[in-house]
């Protein structure tokens, strides 16, 4: 693609603010950080500084949002569901602009995307275009030519040459170019020429993907986005796999380990929704029951780096009934079965939520070397709308038939015997931030990868997450965070090993408040561990929270809570509790270096109005108490691992 | 409507659709119902369809399963058309609409447009194109509320000036203490709003303040401005291709439909439910 010269100025001027932002830290220089994929070497970070303490430093200054995961009408449930929206839409409206919902009522982002993946399937298509842009295979027979020739001149010379082919058709002497698959231009192709178009580095990033859909056994939800680092040329050259070739997960990345042989480009999956798959997700067997293998773990652990730990189907963190003592895990909670409600069995939810997977990959790898649920956290609509628009205030809705009017939130969504998910039950979340250098594919794809990434339930706050062995609180005084946090740590996603004699591990945390959206109540880490008896274990620690002058931890250790100022019937809330940020150093209290273990940050933000308040104001409905009204939004980040 | 059945490209895809009808009989009529031919089309045709999402030939046994494959949905399709099961379901008509579209499209070639045209286009939609003004500021952040230092805080920036050391006053923060040639959808998603609308306005050249943001309180100083303008088709003519493209594009798909709809009379049953004109 062309870079215009106004494309290139606003470039410069981005990364000047960068730069600009930069020069202002008082610490020592950033020679070493990796801004290539895999995961960032901490020993990077001690070379020996060079004079100016301004040379070398690059890191990223804005996380970059996005959503990894937007169906539009081409995807057949969508179309089905009403969406008309095609992903032209969905990217234009992603970019920033206004469009007309399905639905037919305008629909705006409060704030553009920086990126986007419209992740719907493929089909295929006619022969004629080829034969219209006279392709030279496609006409290489003389009938097709001339058939071709007619088509252009339009009129009664198409009408000849339709006929023409009727008759052929009917003869069974149709040339062989129709039915030749090379020339299918599929829809996916289709898909690639809109993402390719509106792909502006810099500016927009449009990234190529699909979503394969494997319901296994009847509705059990394995699904995975896979997510394109390459353009078109590559991304055309093999067709997307579809679960009516396979739905076993292990097919999938074999279908991409040959895609990235015969393309020289890159590929990564995604799953979502752990907490629809009955038990299948995380289960620690491979998929068709047989135990895991070294292998097995290996291509997982190559394939799918993310997990999508939120989305409009509820949230897949942590379940109350596996963590007891966390009074954050009960929200936006899908329990009731499978995404075709059949019923979940005791023993199922232990194999859907990624902080057990995460508490597991931990075992697992102690047994057969290799961890397979090492997943950093990413968040998606999943909306079948083409419209990514999450926040609680502009709740565009899982499927046309849920986009806003009065009676949405008591519509039935899915319904399987007395078992019925209602519209009022739909998460508004979430979205990805991406801490890339660049807005650009292969920058943003490269920081996937390495899992430099966090999930939110919808709002934009920023967040930092470094972990090392150096961190001391004179580094939460820095204005800017990630200068001590890349020089003496690794960010979210990376890795720590063997741990200095007498040291544990120190990690900074800072956030920083979407400005439209609520105060910070609270910053945690949740560690989890491999206990010595090999079972795995887990914390959640309150590191750093709003007025700790008045905020203390009582008898259990749990803080205050931060209070409470939603006008339910206005839908409103003000910012005089919480804080606009929040910035800590915090220390491993009861580190084991023998013991694996995984750190990852939650920003709990103050409660806000939930959609359904929204909802409730301004279509003057009322509903029933059973009807959440309140958000707790969040932010959940990629974990950073300790390996002995 | 007359007109625009006299487009050439109307007729040409009226035929297209009329062809896929006609199509459609003359294969129907040929085919006995009870016979099943899996043609050697259309096993070279799934085996290619194989190779090109696999990256390898199938083996016998993969033949065998496509075909058995194929051979069982044709069985159920057959059946279900045969039921009328296609008749009224959504996902099936949404799915013929699809096509028919797409087949619309792919056969209207649009013609590489001119600069004229271009430029035309540009001119009509100067605002879309138009480039952002860019603002370059420092700012030092006074929390929620301003007070009798904020005055003398004021002083003693107005003689620093344009500072590095600016960035060390006011109240510790993670928020952006410079950012330099920033468009202003950039300053609104850092500081809010209304904020980045004080910027547009501001004089430059001196510390002002208190300005409001969505965080609290700051003092600024804007040291530059750089007045959006209106570009040259030089500078954005892809991107003016790109929206000429989608313009002329959706033109055509609606010309098309209009054709299509404008063989048919529809009758409305519901006197609440006006009549499509």
């Amino acid at each position: 693609m062309k870079i215009t010269r106004q494309q290139c100025l606003i470039a410069a001027a981005l990364a000047s603010a960068l730069a600009s932002t930069v020069a202002q830290a008082q610490t020592g220089p950033l020679s070493g950080w990796d801004a290539g994929e895999g995961t960032a070497d901490p020993a990077k970070f001690y070379k020996k500084p060079g004079y100016s303490p301004y040379a070398g430093r690059v890191f990223p200054t804005r996380p970059l949002w996005g959503d990894q995961h937007l169906h539009t009408g081409w995807s057949m449930d969508a179309g089905m569901a009403g969406a008309t929206l095609s992903p032209e839409d969905a990217v234009r409206l992603s970019r920033g602009e206004e469009i007309m919902a399905s639905s037919g009522q305008p629909v705006k982002l409060s704030r553009p995307l920086d990126w986007v993946v419209i992740s719907d399937h493929s089909d295929g298509m006619g022969v004629i275009a080829e034969i219209r842009a006279k392709n030279p295979e496609a006409i290489a027979d003389p009938v097709v030519a001339r058939w071709g020739e007619m088509m252009v001149k339009g009129g009664d010379e198409a009408q000849k040459a339709t006929v023409e082919l009727v008759a052929a058709q009917s003869q069974g002497k149709l040339p062989k170019v129709f039915t030749d698959p090379k020339f299918m231009k599929s829809t996916w192709e289709k898909a690639t020429a809109i993402m390719e178009k509106y792909n502006e580095p810099g500016r927009f990033t449009a990234l190529i993907g699909y979503e394969w859909t494997s319901n296994a056994g009847g509705g059990d939800n394995l699904h995975r986005n896979v997510i394109y680092r390459d353009g078109k040329d590559k991304a055309d050259q093999v067709l997307p796999l579809t679960t009516f070739e396979t739905e076993n997960p292990e097919d999938l990345w074999k279908w991409m380990t040959a895609w990235e042989q015969k393309t020289g480009g890159k590929l990564l999956a995604i799953p979502h929704n752990g907490n629809l798959s009955n038990g299948r997700m995380f289960a620690l067997t491979k998929f068709d029951g047989s135990p895991m293998t070294r292998e097995w773990a290996q291509d997982r652990s190559k394939w799918e780096p993310l997990f999508e730990v939120a989305q409009i189907k509820g949230w897949s963190e942590a379940h109350p009934r596996l963590a007891p003592n966390d009074e954050f895990a009960g929200e936006e909670i899908w329990d009731k079965g499978n995404l075709i409600i059949v019923p979940k069995k005791p023993g199922m939810i232990e194999h859907e939520y990624v902080r057990d997977a995460l508490k597991n990959g931990l075992k697992v790898e102690q047994d057969l070397g290799v961890n397979p649920f090492k997943y950093g956290l990413v968040g998606g609509t999943d909306a079948h709308t083409g419209i990514p628009a999450v926040e609680e205030d502009n709740f565009y809705g899982k499927v046309t038939g849920l986009e806003p009017r009065p009676d949405r939130w008591d519509e039935t969504f899915m319904k399987r015997g007395d078992l019925i998910i209602k519209g009022w039950e739909s998460a508004a979340a979430g979205y990805t931030a991406v801490w890339a250098m660049e807005n650009t594919r292969a920058s943003i794809w490269d920081a996937m990868k390495r899992k430099e990434t966090y999930a939110t339930s919808g709002p934009r706050m920023t967040v930092r997450f470094f972990g090392g062995f150096e961190f001391n609180a004179n580094d939460a005084k820095t204005r800017s965070p990630a200068i001590p946090g890349y020089t003496k740590g690794v960010p979210m996603g990376g890795d720590l090993t063997k741990a200095p004699a007498g040291k544990a591990p120190t990690f900074l945390v800072a956030a920083l408040r979407d400005p439209l959206s609520g105060n910070l109540d609270r910053i945690q880490i949740v560690k989890g561990w491999l206990g010595k008896d090999g079972k795995p274990q887990e914390k959640i620690y309150d590191v750093v929270w709003s007025d700790p002058g008045k905020r203390k931890p009582g008898a259990k250790g749990k803080l205050t809570p931060v209070g409470n100022t939603v006008d339910v019937a206005n839908a409103t809330w003000t910012n005089t509790i919480g804080a606009p940020e929040l910035i800590t150093v915090w220390k491993d209290p009861s580190f084991d270096p023998a013991a694996k273990a995984f750190y990852y940050a939650r920003v709990i933000e103050i409660p806000t109005p939930r959609w359904t308040a929204y909802d409730a104001k301004y279509f003057k409905v009322k509903m029933p108490k059973e009807v959440p009204m309140i958000a707790v939004e969040r932010a959940w980040t990629s974990p950073i691992w300790y390996t002995p | 409507v007359r007109r625009i059945l006299h487009e050439p490209l109307v007729h040409f895809l009226a035929i297209g659709a009329l062809m896929f009808a006609v199509y459609a009989v003359v294969s129907h009529r040929t085919r006995d119902p009870g016979t099943i031919e899996v043609g050697q089309g259309q096993i070279d045709m799934m085996t290619a369809v194989f190779e090109r999402t696999w990256q390898r030939a199938p083996t016998p046994d993969d033949v065998k399963a496509l075909v058995d494959g194929y051979v069982r949905d044709e069985v159920f399709y057959r059946e279900g058309v045969a039921m009328g099961l296609d008749r009224e379901d959504p996902l099936i008509r949404r799915r013929m609409r699809q096509k028919v579209e797409f087949l619309a499209e792919s056969m209207y070639g649009v013609p590489e447009p001119s600069d004229a045209a271009l430029q035309a286009y540009l001119d009509g939609h100067r605002e879309r194109f138009a480039s952002p003004v860019l603002v370059t500021f420092r700012q030092v952040y006074l929390g929620t509320a301003a007070d009798a230092d904020t005055t003398r805080l004021l002083a003693q920036l107005n003689r620093l000036g344009d500072s590095d050391a600016a960035a060390d006053m006011g109240r510790s923060t993670q928020l952006d203490a410079r950012m330099n040639l920033a468009p202003s959808s950039d300053i609104a998603r850092a500081f809010g709003q209304r904020f980045a609308q004080s910027l547009t306005a501001m004089p430059a050249g001196s510390w002002t303040g208190p300005i409001a943001s969505d965080y609290g309180l700051h003092l600024v100083r804007v040291s530059e401005r750089v007045d959006g303008r209106t570009p040259t088709l030089g500078d954005v003519r892809e991107r003016v291709k790109r929206e000429w493209l989608r313009d002329e594009l959706a033109a055509a798909n609606e010309k098309y439909y209009e054709g299509l709809r404008a063989r048919y009379t529809v009758r409305i049953e519901s006197p609440r439910v006006a009549l499509v004109p």
